[in-house]
């Protein structure tokens, strides 16, 4: 707290209560609500299909974390001693999201390599819902990836060089392997399969490795930490 | 409040119906927004906070057993995300947060958002405008700060003396 006078203080004490009247009601009429400037739908729908097929990564250490019993930590966060002490923390980070990169291309290739299943009226008629998300989540990454091209224009924070090419390196695994399936969904149009692949698992992946990236390059590592764990 | 139709489709949502989740995602994501907004100061942290909020929710659906509104419980597990969030970069960072500088100006879009008070809330420091949105908006009390912010009740009184005095030069500038 400072003692300073400013010129807004009021000097006398019934203009100070007019003021604080001001300032209450102006506060009891802020909006309760004020939607997303965006629909957040999509990518929340993605990183909740993304968990559920790993259901032991969502548990996040036994913490019940219910809002209802108080306010008790929701968020589970870093698992204590999950980063090595003796290692740099953007060391694991890139390996981690290297090995996430790595599972996605194999994914992709062996998916790939096997061919696209054959969709019967009844798989085809499930592709629409998913379709619709895509642009939406397209749109998602791509608003990502002007924050992350924003962040490094800016000098990418005090991440090193070393973390800089890791990041770079997977984005561009990501986006090929994205490229790939948008081909194979392309060939293939009423295969649900590859819709769903691609909004669930790569969209999805995409999404977490730029907004670990832009982390990274804002030095945000706890956050990124925890982020690139979710990949494993 | 829609309580009524949030139990029916919280009971679907706990059967891993996502479209009822989506409705119920549809229903509060303003609301949860809204205090993403006023904390965070910053549109992108908020919707990224908003969507950690409803992905948590997803996750420990089974632990709410509605003897709280379910918007209730959702709100709390926003803000908790929140401050655990800011809790995390302020120890790594080695600040204290009654001691904090204020921010710059935050980039809080106009649209929607046009009242003064919005514009000089943003511009609050980290620590003041936590406890003023909650205190004074949210209505939560100085002991519930205390808790879900880890600094004495005393420490959330002083905090909210410090932003009303700030907003107060703020708004009569």
């Amino acid at each position: 707290m400072t003692n300073e006078r400013h010129p807004g203080d009021a000097d006398d004490p019934r203009d100070d209560a007019a003021i604080e009247a001001r300032l209450d009601e102006a506060a009891r009429k802020l909006p309760r609500e004020i939607p997303p400037g965006r629909d957040l739908w999509p990518g929340i729908a993605a990183r909740i299909a993304r968990e559920s097929l790993t259901p032991d990564r969502v548990s996040g250490g036994g913490n019940p974390a219910s809002g209802e019993s108080g306010h008790g930590s929701a968020s589970g966060d870093v698992a204590p001693g999950d980063t090595p002490a003796s290692r740099p923390r953007w060391a694991v980070v890139g390996e981690r999201l290297a090995l996430a990169a790595t599972i996605t291309v194999i994914a992709v290739a062996g998916w790939v390599a096997l061919g696209p299943s054959t969709s019967g009226p009844d798989t085809a008629s499930s592709a629409g819902p998913v379709l619709e998300t895509l642009d939406a989540l397209e749109a998602e990454c791509a608003l990502a990836r002007d924050t992350l091209r924003r962040t490094l224009a800016d000098g990418g924070g005090t991440a090193s060089p070393e973390v800089i090419d890791v990041l770079q390196v997977n984005l561009a695994i990501i986006q090929t392997a994205i490229d790939e399936t948008r081909d194979a969904l392309s060939k293939n149009p009423h295969d649900p399969s590859i819709a769903t692949y691609l909004a669930h698992e790569l969209y999805a992946d995409e999404l977490a490795l730029i907004r670990t990236s832009t982390r990274l390059a804002t030095n945000d590592f706890a956050e990124a930490s925890s982020d690139a764990g979710q990949e494993e | 409040m829609i309580t009524d139709t949030d139990h029916a489709l919280v009971a679907r949502a706990k059967d891993g119906d996502l479209a009822a989740f989506e409705a119920l995602y549809r229903s509060h994501a303003g609301r949860i927004h809204a205090v993403c907004l006023r904390l965070t100061a910053n549109p992108e942290e908020a919707e990224e906070r908003t969507q950690d909020a409803f992905v948590r929710a997803w996750e420990k659906l089974g632990s709410f057993e509605g003897r709280s509104a379910f918007g209730s419980w959702l709100y709390r597990l926003a803000v908790n995300l929140v401050i655990d969030a800011r809790r995390a970069r302020a120890s790594r960072r080695r600040v204290e947060v009654i001691d904090e500088e204020p921010d710059a100006p935050a980039s809080i879009p106009e649209a929607g958002l046009g009242l003064d008070l919005e514009r000089a809330i943003a511009g609050l420091p980290e620590g003041a405008r936590t406890v003023y949105v909650l205190h004074e908006i949210e209505g939560y009390r100085h002991e519930e700060i205390g808790e879900v912010m880890g600094i004495a009740t005393g420490t959330s009184k002083a905090q909210l003396h410090r932003a009303r005095t700030l907003l107060r030069r703020s708004l009569s500038s």
